[in-house]
């Protein structure tokens, strides 16, 4: 469970993240609207522990950010907008540097696997990632996702830049991710995979979470439009 | 997890083509430096034991004509020994001041007073101007850069790539990270010094140097820790690899380079030398007014040993030459203690100031723990002197009351054998810098762990 209370940021005077409190149970997939500079990137990074808050506070799965930074992150999967790995290593090097990293082992076959899993070509595995595609990344990222057991996963920007074809198969995995229980956080612009992908839809706007939205709740709504009016009240 | 977190950095560093050149290039300056110095230090042993063989030949005729019969002592006063610092303990360590101070000195009867600098060795100078190409110059200059060349991005490296908050995000605590991948980054490097002193103790070394080697090793290893240390201080706080590299680039000229000539110029200047011309110049105005009061110098002289006044005779000219060299000797005494005090106070300010750079503390134990330092020349200088003055007691009463040398006096005759430090001396000295150079990696190790607390995460994430 992904959670944060009274959640607040400031740079200078400017509140980046503002009184914000948001649950995301396990199982669900949250997608975090709002034009750049709302608090989206900044909010993922209060629950990544690599900002400090200026009030409230983050909690994964029980542990507190702040508190008990290293136990938080050992139960939370972030994919970055560019999933930046290291281009000498092959995938299933990459996934073992990394999610030994994370504290976990894995054999070589369960490595592949896990690979496998995420859609990963199997050809592609003893690759070097040098040669990858920002979508195989991506997928060596859902990887890393599933490899350390992570509780919750936090996306920022997914799928920005990745074809259809390739958008389609990352929103089916996190799909299957969710339906192992993983709570998850997305951070997008993309009104048409938030509505495909998240349980519910969140609108952020100044740091402020000005609405909050079952996607079943607003199936016959113009998500796009309901967006902007958000935007220009 | 420590074991594959090493084998993968191993891993990730064996396919970078460029740290198999520069390993390539550190091995061959250190095989380069143990052959320098080795070829120096077989050079500087034959002339040891040239001269070694030719005073032990000379004693052995010598007891020989005094198996046949009694000899003037004057004669073999005149002939003198050769006083010979025995080779280094470590010799293939470190040049240092063997090739600048004196390993043998001449003593002979009529001139003690001299300065003892009178050198066999043919030296290139252009060598006394650079300094040599051994062991310790590649590990006090390229040990640092080598090891900087594969440890500067740490982190740095990973921030700009965009790897770093990948990693930082698995739960890993950076300190711990930083710590292995230095250690997995500068294994090969680190081993390498490590052999390469190993090998110059293990195929130069005198017998019983195995304290000494093992001291070495840990003051190489000290100072590697001390260079990978600045390398993950400076990683927790610069931003791009770029700037790590200079920023590590300007570390290694400011402690390599500059502080050294900085300090030596300072100490020059708190305590200068007197300069050699000086002493010389004493010593000759010296002579020269003992020369014209010779005859005065003598009687009085008799006057204070009436026990020495040769009965019902008249003194001869070698009485009142050994006369006039005792007055040059006292003479020129102030000016030689001056020397050497002026050298103890600059080494004692070297000593003083060497923790200004980990370069200076490794440079001092190396040459000290080599045997080629300082401490072991100025040992050398000081049984040098005791070993005159007992000649001067032998052979002034025998020439003073003309009695001739016999066979029974041979086992009497002075002869000179080194006596090398009580290794408390030395372990003291380099003990003091070893640890000296621990603390400071441990402080700047300190520094870094604080500055890589998780807490402190969002400004290394970037």
């Amino acid at each position: 469970m992904l959670e944060t209370v009274k959640l607040t940021k400031k740079f200078n005077s400017h509140a980046a993240v503002n009184q914000l409190s948001l649950a995301i149970q396990p199982g669900e997939v949250f997608a975090l609207l709002g034009p750049n500079g709302a608090g989206k990137t900044t909010t993922i990074n209060l629950l990544l522990g690599f900002l400090t808050p200026d009030g409230g506070e983050a909690r994964v799965n029980g542990a507190s950010v702040a508190a008990d930074p290293i136990a938080a992150r050992r139960q939370i999967a972030y994919i970055p907008e560019q999933v930046m790995l290291y281009p000498r290593f092959t995938g299933v090097e990459n996934l073992d540097y990394f999610s030994t990293l994370g504290g976990r082992r894995h054999t070589r076959d369960e490595l592949l696997q896990l690979l496998k899993k995420a859609g990963l070509p199997a050809e592609a595995a003893d690759r070097r990632v040098g040669t990858y595609s920002k979508g195989m990344r991506q997928k060596v990222g859902i990887a890393l996702a599933l490899a350390t057991e992570a509780k919750a996963l936090l996306l920022d920007e997914p799928t920005s830049g990745l074809d259809p074809a390739a958008s389609h198969e990352f929103s089916q995995l996190l799909r299957k991710l969710a339906g192992q229980g993983v709570a998850i956080l997305m951070a997008t612009h993309d009104l048409f995979r938030a509505r495909e992908d998240a349980t519910r839809i969140g609108i952020l706007l100044d740091g402020k979470l000005a609405g909050d939205y079952a996607t079943n709740d607003i199936k016959g709504v113009d998500l796009e439009k309901l967006y902007l009016k958000h935007l220009r009240a | 997890m420590t074991s594959q977190l090493f084998k993968l950095e191993l891993r990730l560093l064996a396919r970078e083509r460029a740290a198999w050149v520069l390993l390539a290039l550190f091995a061959g300056a250190l095989g380069y430096g143990i052959l320098n110095g080795s070829r120096a230090a077989a050079r500087r042993h034959e002339a040891a034991t040239t001269l070694i063989q030719g005073s032990d030949d000379f004693l052995g005729q010598v007891k020989q004509a005094l198996g046949q019969q009694a000899i003037d002592p004057k004669a073999l006063a005149s002939r003198g020994t050769v006083a010979v610092l025995p080779p280094a303990p470590l010799p293939l360590l470190a040049t240092g001041q063997s090739d600048l101070s004196p390993g043998h000195e001449s003593v002979v009867l009529w001139r003690l007073s001299a300065s003892g600098d009178t050198r066999s060795e043919l030296q290139n100078p252009s060598h006394l101007l650079t300094g040599r190409f051994d062991l310790a110059f590649v590990l006090v200059w390229l040990f640092p850069l080598v090891l900087l060349a594969l440890v500067y991005d740490l982190m740095a490296g990973d921030r700009e790539s965009g790897t770093l908050r990948l990693a930082l995000s698995q739960g890993i605590r950076p300190w711990s990270w930083m710590a292995r991948r230095a250690f997995a980054r500068s294994l090969h490097v680190l081993g390498l010094a490590a052999l390469a002193t190993l090998a110059a103790g293990l195929f130069g070394g005198s017998d019983g140097t195995g304290l000494r080697l093992m001291v070495a090793l840990a003051v190489v290893l000290a100072y590697g820790l001390f260079w990978i240390a600045l390398a993950v201080a400076v990683n927790a706080v610069v931003r791009s690899a770029a700037s790590a590299a200079t920023s590590l680039g300007a570390a290694w000229v400011l402690l390599v380079l500059v502080a050294p000539t900085l300090l030596n110029a300072t100490v020059e200047t708190l305590h200068p030398t007197p300069s050699r011309p000086e002493l010389v110049a004493a010593g000759r105005k010296a002579s020269g007014e003992a020369e014209k009061r010779g005859e005065e110098l003598l009687n009085s002289f008799y006057r204070d040993h009436p026990e020495l006044a040769p009965p019902g005779q008249q003194a001869d000219f070698a009485a009142q030459h050994l006369t006039v060299q005792s007055e040059v000797s006292r003479a020129v005494e102030p000016v030689r203690q001056k020397f050497d005090e002026q050298l103890a106070q600059q080494q004692a300010a070297v000593n003083r100031w060497r923790f200004v750079s980990p370069a200076i503390a490794m440079h001092e134990a190396l040459t000290d723990l080599a045997g080629a330092g300082y401490w072991r020349h100025r040992a050398f200088r000081e049984q040098v002197n005791d070993f005159k003055k007992s000649v001067a007691d032998f052979y002034t009463p025998k020439i003073h009351l003309r009695q001739a040398l016999t066979l029974a006096d041979f086992e009497r005759l002075p002869k000179f054998a080194f006596r090398e430090e009580p290794p408390a001396a030395w372990l003291n000295r380099t003990g003091t810098g070893l640890a000296g150079m621990f603390a400071l990696a441990g402080a700047l190790g300190a520094w870094a762990a604080v500055r890589l607390r998780p807490a402190k995460l969002g400004a290394l994430a970037g």
